[in-house]
Formats: structure tokens, C-alpha cells, sequence
């Protein structure tokens, strides 16, 4: 996407019926060849009611896909989705600060799979933050060196996780890409004891296996 | 090898997977993704999605942002006729187990606040099953943790979420008869748990 053009259906959203003219404080966006203005401080009570219900579900998306390893980007892409949308079902402030959190929620669940869909159209890349490095994986390709160190290991690892039993390859899946014991048990509907016990199981035959393929338990230095 | 090195080869092994050609042929579509925060999904088949996200470095961030919007949707607001309503049976409840004196089975479960207050079902209740359980919304609540036991104390079913509601998966059955006991922890933004008192219900065939 060229930088600035998720602007244009904004601004083909603010310009539709019902929506007043945002002729101040606005900056000018090229996109596709065309300038497009970008109300960056919106002063009427309609943009200003939709900042208001944005910036709250903004806030608190941001906050629980921080501790999920989302990226910012995803999030930025995912508001102006929901800013859309509201801007077409919503027909003015008073209604737009009215309108319950289950529906802001429910068009921002509807909005996040559209953008999927739209993303996987285009084939991009997804951003992945690494929970166990905290860095952003961009899905560019990492320099040759970087493959090479470790990279058979990674394979070998990847190998042996493939071939744990069903029930505690998911459960080890989860732990390696930094997934923490509560979150794991939630995401698979188990109880605290029963996912620390598959874990621990799946995990003492990973060890098991990396045994067998030679990869041995390191020494403390 | 120590846990840490293998957890940062497998996340190499995904940044190897992510910087390859991009195939996309055996992914999740985004609605089975989102399929999977819904309790409604098999054992089974939630594990195999799992399973497959947790090693494609593209499914992963995606189902993420999914799972982002359903964990930050705050607990529903409660309806004033109804708070007042619990808040009355609150006051009788205070009430009588002021006269009664403290549990003598030791059965509330203390917490770090005021307990939460319990909407549905009602303190022995007689529930159909699938079981639904609704309490109040705890201010400053970050999630919710409900747990169901058995009168021996083992857990059948356990489901942490941001809704003040919960229905249990039908992948838990829950024999006619059979008495079974629930409490929720509300986890506070300042790391204090509030808990409700431990509850009864009993199930009856539908």
C-alpha cells in the first residue's frame, strides 16, 4: 500500500451524506497520483464523538494485543477499518458516542476479518512480533549469515516438535513461540492442571527426542 | 539444551519459514481462525488449528489481531432494573449471613476485595445444560476466570475471558443429577483478585 492511501476511503467517508465539511485543520496526502486532505484535528461534534469511541477501542485493543505480540501497524490499520465502517452505519455524533461497546466490538471483529481477507488478496506478509525476542519479524528475508546460525538446529527442533503425540505437540507449539501456562489453557479450553501436566509431558519428550537426535542438555558455564 | 535456546530456534525456525516463498495453500481462512475463540469448537479440531498457527508465522499474527479485539472488549454493562435487583438480593443475602454467622464449611473463597456478585444461576440452582453463567462486572477488571468443580474440589471446566458471561463447551458433560459447584476470580489492573463465593447448582435432564 502506498503510504497515505488508507486515507482515501476516510476521506470518502467524511465527505458522505450526513457528514459535515471538515474544511480546517486538515493536511494534504498524494495517493495513486491524486491529494486527498487528512483531517488530522477534527473540530465538528460528529468527528469529534467518533475520536472519542475510536481512541477509547484503540486503547484497548493496543493494550491486550501489546501482551499478545501484535504489531502497532495492525492495530493502525484495524481502527481505520472500524473508523469506516462506523462512518456509513452511524449517521450522527450523538449516536456514533451512544452506540454500545458490543457494537463498536462486534464491527471491529467483522472489520479485522475483512482486513485479513483484503490482506491475503494482495499476498502480504503479515508482521510478526516475536514473543520470545520481543522483536518484529517483518517476513523479509534475514541475511544469509543469520540463516546459517542455527538454522539446522531450528530445522532439527521444528523436526522433533512434529513429531511429539497430538495432544502435547499443541500444548509445546504454544510454550516455544512464547506463549505463557494460563494463556495456553485458555486458548484451549483446559483446565490450569491439565495443561501444566501435558506441557511437562510434552515437553520431557522433546527432550527426549533432541537426546536421540544428539542434541544434548547444555552445561552451565 | 536449555528450555530458552529452544525456544529462540524455534522462533528462528519460524523467521525461516516467514522469509521463504510465501504458501499459503494449507493455512487457516480467517474465519476458522476466528472460529477459534469461540467455545463452541472440538477438542480435537481445536487442536489441530492450534497446531498449525503456532508453527506458520503467517497465521499466527493474524489470528492475534482476531484474538486482540475479543480480549479487549470490556465486560457488557449491567442493566440498571437488574444491578438494583441484585443489589436487593445482595442486602438479604448480607443480611442472613449476618444472622447465620460465618460458612462453617469454609466454602466462600476469600479475595482481596468485596466478593462478586453472582446474576445466574441462582444459589442451587437446578441447570439444563449447556450451563450459562452470568455475574457482575468488577471495576478495573482485566479478565474474568471461572471455574467449575466437582464436590470433591476437581475441576471439569475452567474458561478465562473478558465477558461477564460464560456458557460451558459441550465437549463437558455434565451427567444428569450429578452436583457441581462455581466460582469466578475477576484479575484487577492492579494485580489483586476479587473472587465470588463458591456456588451449587445441580444439573436436571432438558
Amino acid at each position: 500500500m502506498v503510504d497515505g492511501c488508507f486515507i482515501a476511503p476516510l476521506i470518502r467517508a467524511t465527505q458522505a451524506p450526513g457528514a459535515h465539511s471538515h474544511s480546517e485543520n486538515h493536511v494534504a496526502r498524494q495517493c495513486g497520483g491524486r491529494t486527498f486532505r487528512l483531517v488530522t484535528f477534527p473540530t465538528d461534534p460528529e468527528s469529534r464523538a467518533l475520536e472519542t469511541v475510536l481512541n477509547r477501542f484503540a486503547d484497548r485493543v493496543r493494550r491486550v494485543g501489546l501482551r499478545h505480540g501484535l504489531a502497532g501497524k495492525d492495530v493502525d490499520d484495524l481502527v481505520q477499518e472500524v473508523r469506516v465502517r462506523l462512518w456509513k452505519a452511524l449517521q450522527n455524533g450523538e449516536k456514533i458516542e451512544a452506540a454500545p461497546a458490543s457494537y463498536i466490538y462486534r464491527t471491529a471483529a467483522s472489520a479485522a476479518l475483512d482486513l485479513l481477507r483484503r490482506r491475503r488478496a494482495r499476498r502480504e506478509t503479515p508482521v510478526r512480533v516475536s514473543r520470545v525476542t520481543g522483536e518484529a519479524i517483518l517476513g523479509e528475508a534475514p541475511s544469509p549469515e543469520a540463516i546459517m546460525a542455527g538454522a539446522e538446529l531450528a530445522e532439527q527442533i521444528g523436526e522433533a516438535v512434529g513429531h511429539l503425540p497430538d495432544s502435547r505437540r499443541s500444548v509445546v507449539r504454544m510454550y516455544l513461540a512464547g506463549y505463557g501456562r494460563e494463556e495456553i489453557a485458555d486458548l484451549l479450553g483446559w483446565t490450569e492442571a491439565k495443561t501444566r501436566n501435558l506441557l511437562y509431558r510434552g515437553l520431557a519428550d522433546l527432550r527426549d527426542r533432541l537426546t536421540s537426535m544428539g542434541i544434548g542438555p547444555e552445561v552451565d558455564s | 539444551m536449555k528450555e530458552e535456546r529452544v525456544r529462540e530456534s524455534y522462533d528462528r525456525l519460524l523467521a525461516i519459514r516467514a522469509s521463504g516463498e510465501v504458501d499459503r495453500t494449507s493455512c487457516l481462512s480467517p474465519e476458522a481462525l476466528q472460529e477459534l475463540l469461540q467455545p463452541e469448537i472440538s477438542e480435537q479440531e481445536r487442536l489441530r488449528r492450534i497446531d498449525h498457527i503456532m508453527g506458520c508465522p503467517f497465521c499466527l499474527p493474524e489470528f492475534e489481531l482476531l484474538r486482540s479485539v475479543a480480549k479487549a472488549e470490556p465486560p457488557r454493562p449491567f442493566p440498571r432494573v437488574t444491578a438494583l435487583a441484585a443489589a436487593l438480593t445482595l442486602l438479604l443475602g448480607a443480611a442472613l449471613v449476618w444472622r447465620l454467622g460465618s460458612p462453617r464449611d469454609g466454602s466462600v473463597l476469600r479475595g482481596d476485595g468485596a466478593p462478586i456478585a453472582i446474576e445466574s444461576p441462582a444459589p442451587d440452582a437446578r441447570v439444563v445444560p449447556p450451563a450459562s453463567f452470568v455475574w457482575h462486572p468488577v471495576a478495573d477488571a482485566l479478565q474474568y476466570r471461572i471455574e467449575v468443580l466437582t464436590p470433591s474440589g476437581d475441576v471439569v471446566w475452567q474458561h478465562t475471558g473478558t465477558d461477564t458471561t460464560a456458557t460451558m463447551s459441550s465437549d463437558t458433560p455434565l451427567p444428569s443429577g450429578a452436583e457441581y459447584r462455581w466460582a469466578v476470580v475477576a484479575e484487577i489492573t492492579n494485580g489483586e483478585h476479587v473472587r465470588s463465593t463458591l456456588q451449587r447448582f445441580k444439573v436436571v435432564a432438558p
